[in-house]
């Protein structure tokens, strides 16, 4: 994990909070990614515990990590850990979800009292199922997370481009200008993205960046303030 | 559930996913490749035999292949039996360093010669008062040491094991306080001290509570182990760094218990033991599968049936002749002859070399 750490996240040897700025987002095609992610978050944190909540249904998150496609799924599945690895995994507990209700049970009442790290996977299937994926609800359940962890971990398994309106009462063929991406939306309120990649075929790597630029001139040109400068947006 | 648990689960599953695809671990070792081969984590592999069978001689075999195979595997040793020899490791794994480096076969300071040759003598002695070898003398004994370089163990009739443990327990003792240790032998204390745990439990509840179920209980497991050792050995090692083991990359190679079946009279007699070694199955499949290692326990084979009520994978261990033995699969008859001799467990590929063809034409 050390040499994990030391390769993907650039900053040598052990890494610390201050050398990561939180919430991060992640976006892989498992939650590989993220578990890793989570295991470094608590080796270098002083918390007890994280939690970890998935979606159940239709998608099974070991078994698209079994085909072996995206970024440290090989790593995950196939190679030997360390005691200490084992020790840092045994401190993560894994909760399924199958509706956006029992998330926000889970939040509030596990997490309010208890600050912990909190990883999240795929909210945007959890909204989808329940039928209200858009701007408003996803950013609700972000904020939500948001003020109820100590460390915020939020992933994404499928497409970031795909549109959603902005609030619920739109639809989107009626009004494609108010509308806006996923990734508009999850940068807005974490603008630090880990990027994880397939540099080659044995060799996983990923980086932080920031989305905050890119995705405000989404915003602008897809909301009310549109023809707004950059600037002007930025005094109001 | 935690994540350590569901990783587990995640590689057994792509353990079976390799399998159908044939991308199976390829093993070098003959007896790892019966031992292991089609086995994922979780599944518990009994050796069964009769007595001098070859079974704890195997477990020797594998413990010195994870010492050598790699210095963060490591390897926790349950021995019910209280047989278990350190030296004996020590010997062994001193023999297989010096093959592994390249050395010649006979190590500088003497002290495999002295250690064979006192061997020998022994074995020698023990066979004139069996009556079997009436004709050997003096001379001869040492003739065949000199010629050889090496000596087949022969195992003496059942009332007699104690005894010879014993003996040859004395003899180790005298082998290397005699002689100053040199280098290799120095090294095999090093690993087997830094890498290997030995547990003596005195009851079944001892063996039960030495199955680690997480990091934390094999952190303590460790650390008792490491304490006992001392004290019973008055060895002047360093104590045991519970935060260094922690932090380290090290991970478990396996786990070996000699002797299943230990207190299997005792629990007989009581009710619900079936439940009890029921438990202890389940936990030596969680250990194998949280741990990502195989878990190989030894077992008496009373009458060729089966009298512990477990679920495993069985291996049959017999001997053969003076010092050949066969190790199969009881399901696929699968198995693999090996021979034993005072440097441990030798398969036919390797007994192939030219230097150990005078073995072969002894047996």
């Amino acid at each position: 994990m050390q040499q994990l750490i030391k390769e993907h996240f650039g900053n040598g040897g052990k890494v610390r909070s201050t050398s990561i700025e939180y919430p991060i987002f992640v976006h892989s095609g498992s939650i590989s990614a993220m578990l890793l992610t989570l295991v470094n978050a608590l080796e270098c944190n002083d918390v007890d515990e994280g939690v970890l909540v998935y979606p159940t249904g239709s998608t099974n998150p070991m078994e698209n990590i079994l085909r072996m496609e995206n970024p440290f799924d090989g790593f995950l599945a196939k190679e030997a850990y360390s005691i200490h690895f084992q020790s840092v995994l045994e401190r993560i507990q894994l909760i399924p979800c199958s509706h956006v209700d029992d998330l926000e049970k889970i939040v509030e009442v596990r997490l309010k009292h208890a600050k912990l790290i909190l990883g999240i996977a795929d909210i945007s299937k959890l909204l989808k199922i329940r039928g209200c994926l858009n701007g408003r609800y996803l950013s609700r359940y972000l904020m939500l997370c948001l003020q109820n962890s100590k460390i915020l971990i939020v992933c994404e398994t499928g497409g970031l481009q795909e549109r959603i309106p902005i609030i619920e009462d739109i639809s989107i063929n009626e009004d494609t200008q108010r509308t806006v991406s996923l990734e508009t939306i999850y940068a807005t309120w974490i603008p630090t993205f880990w990027e994880s990649k397939r540099k080659s075929h044995e060799k996983d790597e990923g980086r932080l960046v920031d989305r905050r630029h890119k995705v405000l001139v989404d915003w602008l040109a897809n909301t009310c303030f549109r023809g707004m400068s950059l600037k002007d947006h930025s005094a109001l | 559930m935690n994540a350590a648990e569901w990783v587990a689960e995640l590689k057994r599953k792509s353990q079976i996913e390799s399998f159908k695809e044939q991308k199976g671990l390829v093993y070098d070792d003959h007896i790892e490749k019966v031992l292991y081969s089609g086995s994922v984590n979780g599944t518990l592999l009994v050796i069964e035999g009769n007595s001098c069978s070859g079974k704890t001689e195997l477990l020797y075999h594998l413990a010195s292949n994870v010492l050598l195979r790699s210095s963060q595997e490591l390897v926790l040793i349950v021995s019910s039996e209280w047989d278990w020899s350190i030296k004996r490791l020590t010997f062994i794994l001193h023999e297989r360093l010096i093959s592994s480096r390249g050395v010649s076969q006979t190590c500088k300071c003497n002290c495999a010669v002295k250690l064979e040759n006192e061997s020998t003598v022994h074995l020698q002695n023990a066979a004139r008062e069996d009556g079997t070898d009436e004709d050997i003398n003096s001379n001869s004994v040492n003739d065949v040491s000199l010629s050889s370089g090496e000596t087949m163990l022969q195992f003496p009739e059942h009332e007699e094991q104690h005894e010879c443990n014993r003996e040859m327990e004395q003899l180790y003792e005298s082998a290397s306080s005699t002689v100053y240790p040199c280098s290799f032998w120095e090294d095999a204390e090093r690993k087997i001290d830094a890498q290997c745990a030995i547990l003596w439990p005195m009851e079944f509840s001892g063996v039960v509570e030495s199955i680690p179920q997480s990091t934390k209980d094999l952190l303590r497991i460790w650390k008792e182990a490491k304490i006992q050792m001392h004290e019973d050995f008055r060895c002047n090692k360093t104590e045991f760094n519970e935060a260094c083991f922690d932090a380290s990359s090290s991970r478990l190679g396996c786990i070996l218990m000699d002797g299943l079946s230990t207190f299997y009279w005792q629990l007989r007699l009581e009710r619900g033991y079936t439940q009890v070694y029921a438990d202890l199955q389940n936990r030596l499949c969680t250990s194998s599968k949280l741990f990502g290692c195989p878990v190989v326990c030894t077992n008496w084979l009373l009458n060729n049936k089966q009298h512990l009520p477990i679920q495993c994978k069985r291996f049959r261990s017999e001997r053969r002749a003076n010092a050949r033995f066969y190790l199969e699969n009881c399901v696929s008859k699968l198995g693999e002859t090996f021979y034993l001799s005072v440097k441990g467990v030798q398969t036919k590929t390797e007994m192939a070399s030219p230097y150990s063809q005078q073995e072969m034409e002894k047996v």
